[in-house]
């Protein structure tokens, strides 16, 4: 099977007109989708970034006309004869041109370090507005994948979302949908591990809880015992007690959960 | 004419054509359809309780569908129909096989570039060759085989093997397979650049490939990642009581 696409990476002139703000909309939308996906692509527009930085510091050169003639007399001068005692205008010249040089000099470092220092800012700052346009365009591309009808891209939803870290509300809903109804067992087991590990808080252990209650598959059963157990809340206990009086339970599936309100008791127990 | 010689000649006839009104009427059915857009790859779901779902790629454009009773005799229904209620519906490229709720086997024959979504409960194996495209396959009671597959798959089972040799791996469409009780193999290319999560309670592990722990986070908390050949594709590999067993083609 070939790339798809729209997967492709852009071209270093795309990534150029995109820094520069001027990419064009429709342009920027695909951009950023795939950015979000391509690590590659996030350093070398980071490598980009730094090079602009870099050359916006670099001092234009004087090439004007005046400047220009000005060289050219000079090339023509017949060489000067120094006097051996006092200083001459010429050495003047060249002392009070010093001193203007040095200060020339030093206002330069400090508009160079002014720059560099100002530029560092702004890239950081640009850096966090990448990010989190590469996590909101992940998160929807995410979702998307979670409503495809093949569960191999379902799974790859999920995949991205854990590579997310930081889940977002509407990507969580969709993962808790996915723990509840897709019909996949091998997509739902992996939906409730990642929502699990995304430490979301009390709502998501009710959440898991209540689809434990309602699973029909063991080996989903046997993921949420073991997320549920993890995550170690009171909501999260108290379904899988209430999943022990169901009578059709897979004896594993008893088992495990058994373990598990044994090994919360002993906590109990410790910590009281 | 001797009735001896009559008696000859009916019972050949019998022998000729009884044997083809046989196959035609009893037990059997038959139907095709072919994808509306045949550039496309398409996609036949079949959700069965009971039989084999046998599936073979070829490279003829129809979906062909043998339905064959397990029971002796094929019962009628009031309007001479088969009862195996055999039909292909769906629209575009997105087509589903039904048939009656009775011990029958399925031969299903796809274009190659099909992908499918295969169930079934009881008394059946579900069997997939020469496929390029998705397989997802769920059997509770039997048994899951795909061989020679360019693709992704996923597919679990609770008391039957698992059994799944791809020509090919996609670097970036993960896997998974899982089975209370059965025995996962997969065969994989031996260049084939993979990270395994490998989770078994009670089975033991055998692998081909040189297997590499990773820090990636688990799944769960029994099982763990490995790399193979540098790592890549996620594949997932867990069974309570089976064995995973990691097969490599080119070994």
């Amino acid at each position: 099977m070939s790339p798809d696409p729209q997967f492709a990476c852009p071209p270093d002139p795309d990534m150029w007109l995109w820094l520069s703000g001027e990419l064009p909309m429709a342009d920027a939308v695909a951009f950023v989708t795939h950015v979000s996906i391509c690590s590659a692509c996030r350093d070398r527009i980071r490598a980009i970034d730094s090079t602009l930085a870099v050359y916006t510091t670099l001092p234009l050169p004087d090439v004007s006309d005046e400047r220009f003639e000005q060289a050219l007399t000079t090339a023509a001068r017949p060489p000067t004869i120094l006097h051996e005692t006092g200083p001459s205008p010429t050495s003047l010249r060249t002392k009070k041109l010093g001193q203007w040089g040095m200060r020339l000099g030093v206002a330069l470092v400090l508009l160079t370090l002014g720059t560099v220092v100002g530029q560092s800012w702004s890239w950081q700052s640009d850096t966090r507005h990448v990010e989190n346009e590469a996590r909101e365009a992940q998160s929807l591309l995410a979702i998307v994948l979670l409503q495809q009808p093949s569960a191999a891209d379902r799974l790859r939803g999920i995949t991205w979302a854990e590579e997310i870290g930081v889940i977002e509300l509407n990507l969580r809903t969709a993962l808790a949908e996915a723990v509840r109804y897709d019909t996949n067992v091998n997509v739902r087991r992996t939906a409730a591990t990642v929502l699990g590990a995304s430490n979301a808080g009390t709502d998501v252990a009710a959440i898991l809880a209540r689809a434990l209650l309602e699973e029909d598959s063991p080996l989903v059963q046997l993921t949420l015992i073991e997320v549920l157990d993890s995550i170690n809340s009171a909501d999260a206990h108290l379904g899988i007690e209430q999943l022990l009086d169901g009578e059709n339970l897979d004896p594993v599936v008893r088992r495990r959960a058994r373990e598990s309100v044994t090994s919360n008791t002993l906590r109990e127990q410790v910590r009281s | 004419m001797t009735y001896a010689t009559f008696g000859r000649v009916i019972i050949l006839i019998l022998a000729v054509f009884g044997e083809s009104a046989w196959s035609q009427d009893v037990g059997v059915a038959r139907a095709s359809r072919t994808f509306d857009d045949a550039t496309r790859s398409g996609r036949v779901t079949v959700a069965r309780l009971y039989g084999d779902i046998i599936v073979e790629g070829y490279s003829g454009r129809e979906v062909r569908v043998e339905a064959r009773a397990r029971e002796a005799g094929d019962p009628r229904s009031a309007d001479g129909t088969s009862a195996l209620g055999l039909r292909i519906e769906g629209s575009g490229n997105d087509l589903r096989v039904y048939v009656a709720n009775r011990l029958i086997d399925l031969r299903i024959r796809v274009p190659r570039q099909t992908s499918l979504v295969l169930s079934t409960v009881e008394a059946g194996e579900i069997r997939v060759t020469n496929i390029v495209g998705d397989v997802e396959a769920s059997n509770i009671n039997g048994s899951i085989t795909l061989l020679s597959i360019d693709g992704v798959a996923v597919l679990d089972t609770i008391n039957g093997d698992i059994s799944a040799s791809f020509t090919r791996v996609a670097p970036d469409r993960p896997m998974a397979f899982s089975s209370m009780n059965g025995t996962l193999s997969i065969s994989l290319p031996s260049s084939a650049s993979v990270d395994l999560y490998l989770e078994t309670e009670n089975g033991e592990i055998h692998s081909d490939f040189s297997l590499r722990p990773t820090s990636r986070s688990s799944l769960g908390r029994r099982g763990r990642w490995m790399k193979v050949n540098g790592g890549g594709a996620r594949i997932s590999l867990t069974s309570v009581y089976g064995d995973l067993n990691i097969l490599s083609i080119g070994h």
